[in-house]
């Protein structure tokens, strides 16, 4: 079952999405300020965050920030008006995945979230596909061999792609938890760019990764 | 045209003063000429009062010679009686006695000729030994007063150039018949000539000086009044100054050029023999008086000519006259500098008008700079009250006009924050009765409520529409509506699934024409925006059952297409203005076409209606 933190301060907005998406067998958590989605957030991962722009305490935009502070998967989308352009532009770079703007139909946001769900079982570039679910990489639907860590390399890239990943998350992510006083992380990127066509991972000096790929 | 204008003005002022000159000059012409008019007829009149005044002397020279003939031979008697009283006759002592006796304005002479007619005795010494035997004219009377056929012979006046004197002479034979005795009685005309002279030059003040000449048939000999008796010249040199005389007289007079050919000939002695042919004309021709200005030599020279005096046709005396033309010049000199001073002050009026006009206008241009930058004028002293006047005039109103532009900008300002506070109070109930109404849908699926349910959610559909007009309106000082590119043919299909609900609702029924894949660079609001007006009209307007929408692709971009049945539309062209309405029993807020072209305006797209065979067409050329 899916499960969804729902911020939104206006209680009769919230109760019909939140009655809405329970009908659809999502699992939906309710807060109604920045401080309680923070606490929620904090005590647990939901696969999906849907928060308004505009709520007390905390702004919707440092809850944003906050969740992509703590995990870099679970989806996030914005509910906003359509006057708060300047918001969203700041909540995409703060790492939100799509919005939706007052007022919306049921239809438009079970369609918004079923795309990024869809989209979360795979993601194509150019000629590849990858897929989330058994970690292969496919080029025109054949198989690309990658070994386990390159695989899991590629993995948390694709799923933060676009942004910079730090050193440390990639090496808890690939390596596991696994203790070692030194991790091959250069050379890990290295043998995975000489199996890809083009240079997608770019190196940000002293901080992390980010695989780059054109809209 | 602005230039065109001033261009005229500045040419018409131009050609007034111009004009002005002009007459001004004439005028100082007309003066000018009237003064030289003047004064040569005033010089006329003192040419002829000088020739009057000379010819009344050598009258009166005759007078006398007429009223003294008595006396005269009174003292040819006296003189016959001397010569028999004295035992040796001496002519001194005898024209003594006799000018003794005879005292008056002439004074007497006295000759003695033998028997060979030569002067014996003169007591005028310069004839004595003169041999009058050489003339046959006066042989012929000597000899009829020796011969006593004639007792006393009274000679005619003769006129003697050289002493400038008058006489007549008598002749008698002498008591011893030896001899005759010659009386000659002799009027000095040359003081008087002299006398006049000079009261003449002390009268006319301008007159330089006279000159008279003595004319005969052959030669011109000059009047000297300085010295009285000159030495005779020789023929030639008499000749030479004939010449020089006559070449001053015709270039004083501007007649030189017409005589030029002649006078260099003149060894033939051409000139000569014309002498009086060639004057006479000249004079005659010009009515006597001979007269020319030059101003350049600051003269005016005019010739008389008295002739025929003493009884004696080729006796000609010929008076020159020479009058300055200062006081002449000084009156035009004073005529010229008041047209110049005129003609200045006009300049300097033009000047202080032209001056006058571009003060006025550069205080007004500043005044218009001012309005143009709305800015207060400075309190200023520009010598023109009404200026002052206008510019604080302008200071109150440009005041109270500003404070009218704040006012009416609060107003604005609070107008549009009432539609975005409304827009925002509205944003969130819409939104709840939008999505209640939709969960309603899907849990109910009783026929008749979900009837109720498609009526609700075609409202929503309107109020949506027209919520996000204003939305956009609200929102259109603040938000950049950035574009991107974006898959049109999606949204439009989306936007027709969207109003479907609405079109059933109207029983209409919306037909799609959609081509895929069609990617354009575009704000998606302003996109839906374009696409929700024209399908909410559509179904708002339109008569018909079928409301077309098409996306087509075409040679250079595509075209997006809103078709229905419906009314003529009457003035297509005012469609897209602002609070426009067609159908003024339909209340609406009058904007959705209004934003439609404004957006249309922003990316370049080309609108068009065309309303034709009860069909009306909304079309958009999108151009890529």
């Amino acid at each position: 079952m899916i499960s969804v933190l729902l911020v939104e301060d206006d209680l009769q907005l919230a109760k019909i999405v939140k009655k809405i998406l329970e009908s659809k067998d999502y699992k939906v958590v309710l807060v109604e300020d920045g401080l309680k989605a923070v606490d929620e957030i904090k005590s647990k991962h939901f696969d999906l965050y849907l928060i308004d722009i505009n709520i007390p305490n905390i702004s919707g935009l440092e809850v944003v920030k906050y969740v992509r502070e703590l995990y870099s998967d679970g989806f996030i989308v914005m509910i906003t008006a359509s006057v708060d352009e300047y918001y969203f532009e700041k909540a995409y770079e703060y790492g939100c995945d799509d919005y939706i703007k007052k007022p919306f139909h049921a239809t438009e946001l079970e369609v918004r979230i079923q795309r990024l769900l869809e989209k979360q079982k795979s993601f194509s570039f150019d000629d590849y596909e990858f897929s989330f679910e058994d970690d292969e990489l496919f080029k025109n639907g054949e198989r690309v061999p990658l070994r386990k860590k390159e695989k899991r390399l590629l993995h948390i890239l694709l799923k933060n792609v676009n942004r910079t990943v730090h050193n440390q998350k990639i090496i808890d992510y690939v390596w596991e938890g696994e203790k070692k006083t030194n991790y091959p992380l250069r050379q890990l990127v290295n043998e995975l760019r000489k199996k890809l066509d083009k240079d997608y991972i770019k190196t940000v000096v002293g901080i992390g990764y980010r695989f780059e790929v054109e809209d | 045209m602005k230039w065109k204008i001033r261009l005229q003005k500045d040419f018409l002022i131009l050609f007034l003063i111009a004009f002005v000159s002009i007459i001004l000059y004439l005028q100082y012409l007309y003066s000018k000429k009237n003064l030289i008019e003047r004064f040569k007829s005033e010089e006329f009149a003192k040419t002829i009062q000088i020739r009057d005044k000379f010819k009344s002397v050598l009258n009166n020279a005759e007078l006398i010679f007429k009223s003294k003939l008595d006396e005269n031979l009174k003292a040819l008697n006296s003189l016959y009686l001397l010569y028999s009283n004295m035992n040796k006759f001496d002519v001194d002592k005898a024209a003594e006695i006799l000018n003794k006796e005879y005292k008056d304005e002439g004074y007497y002479e006295v000759f003695v000729i033998d028997r060979n007619y030569k002067i014996i005795k003169a007591s005028y010494k310069p004839d004595l030994g003169l041999d009058l035997g050489r003339f046959p004219k006066y042989r012929k009377v000597f000899e009829a007063v020796f011969s006593g056929k004639k007792k006393i012979d009274v000679s005619y006046l003769i006129f003697d150039y050289s002493s400038f004197t008058l006489k007549r002479y008598f002749l008698i034979l002498s008591p011893d018949k030896k001899y005759l005795l010659q009386l000659a009685y002799v009027v000095n005309i040359y003081s008087k000539l002299r006398d006049i002279y000079y009261k003449l030059l002390n009268r006319y003040r301008d007159l330089n000086d006279i000159k008279l000449y003595f004319m005969d048939k052959y030669l011109i000999y000059p009047v000297n009044f300085k010295q009285r008796f000159q030495p005779k010249k020789p023929l030639e040199e008499a000749m030479d100054e004939t010449a020089a005389i006559l070449i001053g007289l015709l270039k004083d007079v501007g007649e030189y050029d017409k005589y030029a050919k002649m006078i260099e000939n003149r060894r033939k002695c051409m000139i000569f023999e014309h002498l009086s042919t060639i004057v006479l004309q000249l004079f005659y021709s010009h009515n006597n008086i001979l007269s020319k200005l030059n101003l350049n030599k600051h003269k005016y020279i005019t010739y008389t000519l008295i002739e025929g005096f003493f009884k004696n046709f080729s006796n000609r005396l010929i008076i020159k006259n020479d009058f300055s033309t200062y006081i002449l010049e000084k009156d035009i000199e004073t005529i010229r500098n008041r047209f110049l001073i005129v003609l200045f002050s006009l300049g300097i009026l033009a000047l202080f008008m032209k001056f006058l006009v571009y003060y006025m206008s550069s205080k007004i241009k500043e005044l218009v700079i001012h309005m143009k930058e709305n800015r207060p004028v400075e309190k200023t002293n520009s010598y023109i009250k009404e200026f002052d006047d206008l510019a604080e005039a302008y200071n109150e109103y440009r005041k109270r006009l500003n404070e009218e532009i704040e006012k009416n900008k609060n107003l604005l300002m609070e107008n549009r924050r009432f539609i975005v506070d409304t827009v925002h109070q509205l944003k969130t109930p819409l939104s709840i009765i939008t999505l209640n109404s939709d969960f309603l849908k899907m849990q109910i699926k009783d026929k008749n409520i979900e009837e109720t349910l498609n009526e609700i959610e075609a409202a929503i559909a309107m109020l949506t529409n027209s919520y996000e007009d204003l939305s956009y309106l609200a929102a259109e000082k603040t938000v950049e509506y950035k574009p991107v590119e974006l898959n049109l043919s999606d949204i439009v299909k989306q936007r027709v699934e969207f109003f479907t609900p609405l079109a059933k609702a109207r029983n209409k029924n919306i037909v799609t024409d959609i081509d895929e894949g069609i990617i354009y660079k575009i704000n998606k609001v302003e996109f839906e925006r374009l696409v929700d007006n024209n399908i909410s009209n559509a179904i708002d307007y339109s008569k018909g059952k079928e409301i077309k929408v098409s996306l087509k692709k075409s040679d250079n971009g595509f075209v997006l297409r809103v078709e229905s049945f419906g009314e003529k539309i009457k003035e297509p062209q005012k469609l897209f203005e602002k609070n426009y309405r067609e159908h003024t029993h339909k209340r609406g807020l009058g904007i959705g076409l209004n934003i439609v072209k404004k957006i249309c305006d922003k990316y370049g797209i080309e609108y068009k209606v065309i309303s034709k065979e009860g069909k009306n067409i909304f079309e958009y050329v999108f151009k890529s």
